[in-house]
C-alpha cells in the first residue's frame, strides 16, 4: 500500500537528477480544485515543512488534489545541492505540474509559492498555459536578495560559536561559502543572481504579512491582487521552535477556494 | 542504489524512504526523526548519510514519526513516552516483514537518541544503536536545572571565558542564581542529587544492551549539552573492556551539526561504526565507556 490512512501518496516524479521525491494529497470526496505547493530550496525548507504539508492536509480536505515536491538538491530528491542549478529548478516545476494534472484530472492549477519557491514558480511557471493562478506567499523578489537573506543567516548562526565565516566576491555579491548547513557553489550563486521575475501571464496574488512588504512585492511582481496573510516569518524560525501558523493556512485555503478556475 | 517510498506501521500513517544498495543484505539502518525535523534531516543530513550508508552496502530506512514530516498522527493515545520506543519497532516489524530484514542498527539525533536507546533495550533485534547528541533521557522535571548547576560548578568556573562573559554582562544572571539557589535548596532539603537514581537506572539499560552484545555508540557534538547531559549521568564513565559501548566526540560541532564540515565527519563516525564494528575484538579496542 502506497497511501497513507490520511489520503496522502508519497512518490517519486522520474526525471531530473534521478527522481523527485513528491507527495500527492488526495481529496476525500469529490474533485474541486488542483493545487501545486513550492516550498522554498534550501535552508528555508526545514523550517517551513510541516507548515506545508498542513496547508496541502486542509486543502485536500477542501476537495483539492495537492502536490508538493522536493527541488532537485533538496529533501528527499536525487542530487546534490552543491550541483544543482537553476534549470534543474524549472525542469521540477514543469514536470510536478504535469504530475498533478493527471492525477487530479483538472486541466488547469493553482500554485501556491513560498519564499523562494513562489520566485521559482513565477520564474519557471508564470508563463505556462495550465496554471490559473499563482498565489506568492511572501516571495523573495529577486535571487541575489535570497543570497543576501542566506548569507547573513549563516553570519548569524556563526557569531555565537565564534565560527569563521567563510565567504567571496561573486557576481555582484559577497556570499557565504554555505548556509545554514547548504553549501552554496559558485553555479547556484551566479545562477540565482541572475534570477529576475517578469510579471507572469496567469493572475498573481501576493500575500504577505507586513503591509509595506505587501506593497513593495505586488508592485514589483505587477500581482492584479495584494493579501495581507498574518503570518510569523516561520521561514526564519528554528525548527525546534516552528509552529503551523494555523491562521495562515485557512487564510490560503479561503484564498484557494476563491480563486480556482 | 535505489530509493524507495515507502508507507509504514500497523496503521498505515506513517512515511518513509528506504535506500536500498541492492545487495540483498539483511541488515536494515534505521534513522529516526530529530527533534520535529521531517526525515531528510537538519540540512539534509539524514539524506546524506542514508546514501552514505548504502553506498557502504548498508540498506537505510529514515521516517517521519507519527505527527511530524509527512507522518499523520497515530490512530491510538499512547503516552509519547511509550510511542517513543514503539513506534520504532512497529517500523522493525514491518521492514522484517516486507523486505526480510533481521537486524537492525538505530541511529538518532537528539530525541530521535532517546528513541532509538529505548527502543535497543526493549528489542534484542536491534544490533546497535547511535545515540547522536542525546539530552534528556530520563523524562525528568529535575533533571535540566541540575545538568545546568553542574555545568556551572563544574566546568565554567574554571573557565577564563565564562568569568569574562560574567563580568561583562553576557549572562542570564537570573537563570544562573535560580539554577544554583535550587540546587543549593534540594540540598538543605535533605533530596539527593536526581542522577543518583536515574543513572543507576539508564546503566541499568546499558548493561541489559552489553549482556546481549548491541552495541551502543554514544556521538557527542563537543559544543553540545549532549556532553554535560552524558557526565551528569555517567560521571566520568566507567571503563568497560567487555562492552561494545564506546564514546566518540566530534569537535567544533553543534547540536545538528550545521556546518558541512561537521556533517562529513559525523557521517564517516556512523559509516564506520556500522560497517566495521561487528568483531568484538575491534570493539574493545575502540574507546569504551
Amino acid at each position: 500500500m502506497t497511501t497513507t490512512s490520511e489520503g496522502l501518496s508519497p512518490l517519486h516524479l522520474p526525471g531530473g537528477r534521478g527522481w523527485r521525491a513528491a507527495c500527492h494529497h488526495t481529496p476525500p470526496g469529490a474533485t474541486r480544485a488542483a493545487v501545486l505547493i513550492c516550498a522554498p530550496p534550501g535552508p528555508e525548507s526545514d523550517r517551513t515543512h510541516r507548515a506545508l504539508r498542513q496547508l496541502a492536509q486542509r486543502l485536500a480536505a477542501d476537495g483539492a488534489h495537492v502536490l508538493r515536491f522536493d527541488w532537485t538538491g533538496t529533501g528527499d530528491s536525487a542530487g546534490d545541492f552543491a550541483e544543482v542549478r537553476a534549470d534543474d529548478w524549472r525542469t521540477d516545476a514543469v514536470d510536478a505540474l504535469a504530475e498533478l494534472l493527471a492525477r487530479s484530472g483538472q486541466r488547469r492549477a493553482t500554485v501556491i509559492g513560498l519564499r523562494l519557491g513562489a520566485t521559482l514558480a513565477l520564474d519557471a511557471l508564470g508563463a505556462h498555459p495550465a496554471v490559473a493562478t499563482i498565489i506568492a506567499w511572501e516571495p523573495v523578489l529577486d535571487g541575489a536578495e535570497q543570497l543576501r537573506q542566506w548569507s547573513t543567516a549563516q553570519r548569524t548562526f556563526c557569531l555565537p560559536f565564534g565560527f569563521a565565516v567563510s565567504e567571496r566576491p561573486i557576481a555582484g555579491l559577497t556570499v557565504v561559502d554555505e548556509a545554514l548547513g547548504y553549501p552554496l557553489a559558485d553555479a547556484l550563486v551566479t545562477d540565482l543572481a541572475a534570477l529576475a521575475i517578469a510579471p507572469p501571464r496567469c493572475r498573481l496574488v501576493v500575500v504577505a504579512d507586513q503591509p509595506e512588504a505587501l506593497t513593495a512585492q505586488a508592485q514589483r511582481l505587477g500581482a492584479g491582487a495584494a493579501r495581507r496573510l498574518p503570518c510569523p516569518p516561520l521561514w526564519r524560525q528554528e525548527p525546534s521552535e516552528s509552529v503551523v501558523p494555523a491562521e495562515a493556512v485557512r487564510g490560503l485555503a479561503a484564498l484557494v477556494a476563491e480563486v480556482q478556475p | 542504489m535505489i530509493e524507495t517510498p515507502l508507507v509504514l506501521g500497523p496503521a498505515r500513517h506513517l512515511v518513509g524512504t528506504l535506500t536500498d544498495p541492492g545487495n540483498g543484505g539483511t541488515t536494515c539502518a534505521i534513522i529516526l526523526s530529530a527533534g520535529l525535523l521531517q526525515r531528510s534531516g537538519p540540512h539534509r543530513l539524514h539524506v546524506d548519510l542514508a546514501r552514505a550508508l548504502a553506498a557502504s552496502g548498508i540498506a537505510t530506512v529514515r521516517y517521519d514519526a507519527s505527527g511530524l514530516g509527512d507522518s499523520g498522527p497515530r490512530p491510538d493515545a499512547l503516552p509519547l513516552m511509550e510511542v517513543a520506543h514503539r513506534e520504532p519497532r512497529e517500523v522493525m516489524d514491518d521492514l522484517a516483514a516486507r523486505f526480510g530484514f533481521g537486524r537492525f542498527l538505530l541511529m538518532g539525533i537528539c530525541s530521535g537518541a532517546y528513541c532509538a536507546f529505548k527502543a535497543a533495550v526493549r528489542d534484542p533485534r536491534v544490533a546497535g544503536a547511535a545515540l547522536i547528541n542525546p539530552q534528556d533521557f530520563v523524562g525528568d522535571a529535575d533533571w535540566e536545572p541540575y545538568v545546568q548547576a553542574r555545568r556551572y560548578l563544574t566546568g565554567s568556573v574554571l573557565r577564563p571565558r565564562a568569568w569574562l562573559n560574567l563580568v561583562t554582562g553576557r549572562v542570564d544572571y537570573r537563570r544562573l542564581v535560580g539554577t544554583l539557589a535550587g540546587q543549593v535548596g534540594r540540598r538543605l532539603r535533605g533530596r539527593a542529587s536526581p542522577a543518583v537514581d536515574l543513572a543507576a537506572g539508564i546503566r541499568a539499560e546499558l548493561a541489559t544492551l552489553r549482556e546481549r552484545g548491541q552495541r551502543v555508540l554514544f556521538a557527542l557534538a563537543d559544543r553540545d549539552a549532549s556532553v554535560d547531559h552524558c557526565a551528569a549521568l555517567f560521571g566520568r564513565l566507567p571503563e568497560n573492556a567487555e562492552a561494545p559501548i564506546r564514546q566518540a566526540r566530534l569537535a567544533g560541532s553543534d547540536h545538528l551539526f550545521t556546518r558541512r564540515a561537521d556533517q562529513a565527519a559525523l557521517i564517516a563516525l556512523l559509516t564506520t561504526w556500522a560497517t566495521t564494528g561487528d568483531s568484538a575484538r575491534a570493539e574493545r579496542e575502540e574507546m569504551s565507556l
